[in-house]
This record gives C-alpha cells, sequence and structure tokens, in this order.
C-alpha cells in the first residue's frame, strides 16, 4: 500500500502539521510513505508525487477559515489530472487552527471535499484539531492529547483498511481559559525576545 | 462618498474598468499573485500590524483600516476563494491581534480597530455549484467574524461577471 503524507504547511522545517503526520507515520506500519513538502515544491511535483498512491493524506494549518494559498494554488492546478495518477486514491484530511476549538476546521474541511469531488477522488476522512499551539509542546496520545492519539489511531486504521469514515473535530483535554492565557503569554514573550515592549504589540 | 476597496481576481480589462470607477474606490488586483504568507508570525509578534514580507500585500493590509467597505470579487473555488485573492488575505492577518475572545462560545482574534468595514463577496463561476455555495455563505460569514465585520453581504454570479454588477 502507498500513502502520500503531504504537509501542506507553509512554514519550512518543522510544524504542528509535519508533527501530526509523523504521529500518523508512526500508525501505518507495513506501507510505502511518500512524503511531500508543500510549501517548498510546485503542483507538477505533487502529481508525480502522488503516482500510484492508494491514500493521499493532507496536513495543514487553517489560514483565514480555510486552506492557505499554497495548498490551494497546487489543487486548483492539479484537480484536473490527479485521478489519472492515483486513481483508487481516497484523500484524507488533518487540519489543525491555532484557536481552541476544533469545530472551527469544518469549513476548510468542506472545502477539501469540494476539491476531492471535482477532482474524482474518493473522499476517507476528515479532522479538525483545535489548539494547535500544543501540538509541539505535549505529546501526541498523552494528557491533553490523549484524545487525538486515539482519532488518529483510528485514521491510520481507516486508511489501511481504505475505508471511509465521518468527519471529526476534537479539542485539547485541557481547560480553554489555560490555553488562552498560555498563548497570550506565549505571543509577549516572543514579542519581548524580538526586543518588542508589551504595548508595541497593540500598537497601529 | 464613502470608501471602499476592491480586492478581486479579474481579467485586466475589467480591472481598468474598475479603477477609473471613483477616487473614493481603491482597487487591488489580486494577480499577479503576492507572495505566500510563510507562517512566521513576524505580523504580530516582529513588526505588529505590518507583514515582515516587502511586496504590494502589505499595501492591502494597510488600506483595510480606512476603509467603509471592502468588496471581494473572486472566482469561486472549491466553495471559497481563488488561491490569489487567497494569498491576499493570508497576508492580512496582522490587521488584527495575536490575542483571543470568546465570541458566541467561540474563540476568535482580538480586533486592532474599534470599527471595522463592511465585507461584500462576489463569487462568480458558481453555476451548477450549489453545494460549494453553501460553503462559500459560511466562509463569508467566518471572515467577517474573524475581521470583526459587523455586516457581510455576498452574491453569486452564474457565469463570469461584469463590473456594473459591482459598482451598483
Amino acid at each position: 500500500m502507498k500513502i502520500a503524507l503531504i504537509n501542506a504547511s507553509p512554514k519550512r522545517g518543522d510544524s504542528a502539521s509535519k508533527t501530526i503526520l509523523q504521529a500518523l507515520e508512526k500508525r501505518l506500519p507495513d506501507t510505502e510513505i511518500i512524503w511531500f513538502d508543500s510549501a517548498s515544491k510546485d503542483a507538477e511535483e505533487l502529481l508525480c508525487a502522488v503516482g500510484g498512491c492508494n491514500a493521499l493524506v493532507f496536513a495543514f494549518p487553517l489560514y483565514v477559515d480555510g486552506i492557505p494559498a499554497n495548498l490551494l494554488r497546487q489543487l486548483d492546478q492539479v484537480y484536473p489530472s490527479v485521478v489519472q495518477a492515483a486513481q483508487e486514491a481516497k484523500v484524507y484530511v488533518l487540519i489543525n487552527n491555532g484557536f481552541y476549538d476544533g469545530c472551527q476546521n469544518a469549513l476548510a474541511l468542506e472545502m477539501m471535499q469540494h476539491f476531492t469531488q471535482e477532482a474524482g477522488l474518493t473522499w476517507g476522512q476528515g479532522i479538525g484539531i483545535g489548539a494547535g499551539g500544543m501540538l509541539q509542546s505535549a505529546p501526541i496520545g498523552k494528557g491533553p492529547l490523549a484524545r487525538l492519539g486515539k482519532t488518529i489511531d483510528v485514521l491510520a486504521d481507516n486508511i489501511l483498511q481504505r475505508r471511509s469514515a465521518g468527519n471529526v473535530t476534537i479539542d485539547p483535554q485541557f481547560p480553554r481559559f489555560l490555553y488562552m492565557q498560555a498563548a497570550h503569554m506565549g505571543w509577549r514573550f516572543q514579542a519581548k525576545r524580538n526586543g518588542l515592549k508589551k504595548s508595541e504589540l497593540y500598537k497601529r | 462618498m464613502e470608501k471602499r476597496l476592491i480586492l478581486h481576481d479579474l481579467p485586466s480589462q475589467m480591472a481598468e474598468k474598475l479603477c477609473a470607477h471613483d477616487k473614493d474606490t481603491a482597487v487591488f488586483c489580486a494577480h499577479p499573485a503576492v507572495r505566500h504568507c510563510v507562517g512566521c508570525f513576524g505580523c504580530w509578534i516582529k513588526t505588529p500590524g505590518k507583514c515582515v514580507i516587502a511586496d504590494r500585500a502589505r499595501e492591502f493590509c494597510d488600506m483595510l483600516p480606512q476603509q467603509d467597505e471592502v468588496i471581494i470579487i473572486s472566482k469561486l473555488t472549491f466553495g471559497g476563494l481563488s488561491p490569489d485573492v487567497k494569498a491576499v488575505l493570508d497576508r492580512s492577518i496582522g490587521y488584527m491581534l495575536p490575542f483571543f475572545r470568546i465570541i458566541k462560545g467561540e474563540m476568535h482574534h482580538v480586533q486592532s480597530f474599534t470599527s471595522s468595514p463592511v465585507f461584500i463577496y462576489h463569487f462568480y463561476q458558481a453555476a451548477g455549484k450549489p453545494a460549494q455555495k453553501e460553503t462559500a455563505q459560511k466562509l463569508a460569514a467566518a471572515n467577517a467574524l474573524n475581521f470583526g465585520s459587523p455586516i457581510v453581504n455576498m452574491y453569486f454570479h452564474e457565469d463570469d461577471m461584469s463590473v456594473s454588477e459591482v459598482l451598483l
């Protein structure tokens, strides 16, 4: 079984999307995994990468309620021909957002379903993950991200069994007000490290 | 006269007509495409309010606060905006603050400005795509909420659209 893991984070290097795909990869033994990095490649390279794949797994952050433009551009270019490259492929999607609420990813999941339909592919499953800011600071499968670990277990099984399933959106097992406080502290800390005063974060 | 800003992905001949309309209407053509956001958050924590990538996308974000209306014209693409239009909006999150607040039970960003423009969406080439229209309606409402816009209006155009349909 050949699976494309498409990291569509606009960030090069480490990202929450890459972390999620790495967690998924560990749950896909005895498969041929093709990694694709959207930010550093183009649509033609995407078409080549997905050739002959049984599953296309996209992971990206929610950008302005939708698909980040780097991936959107590639999807807009490949949708007329991708089905010829990967005829049997099912599409699975993992979206994370900086807000706490995983349900805010539902719209971008719908957009990926429209892409899947226009491309003539088959929808597998979509996962909307809230509190993306935690994904690189807590282990997936434990503590606040225990539920996410179980969701990725089920997703991996669906991929391996070539099953389609309903979309799922999840929040972390962590109080929302604490997530908010931690995020605010994080922004202030990073701004200070860049030599900014707290008041300058609000300057217009 | 109300100030308005038009962001569009229309062909250049139509864009010229938009530009010639009146002095209170600013026009931002989404192509050639601006560079993609790279997710660095520099517009929040390095140069607040301004994207660190030095290209013309900065002008769009700079113009936003002065507008009464923002009109977004886009080819309907997978139930959302076209890649060129989306690239401009992705580069404009410095318009809001990084901090969070709760609105109607959901987390959203705190706004930088006390009032925001009305958002008006025109999606074209929407014929035969009822499900995508439904998604686009929800997208417009979500965008308006996240940009602090009090009102959002939207229109669908079955095929291509004419300038007269926008500048009513």
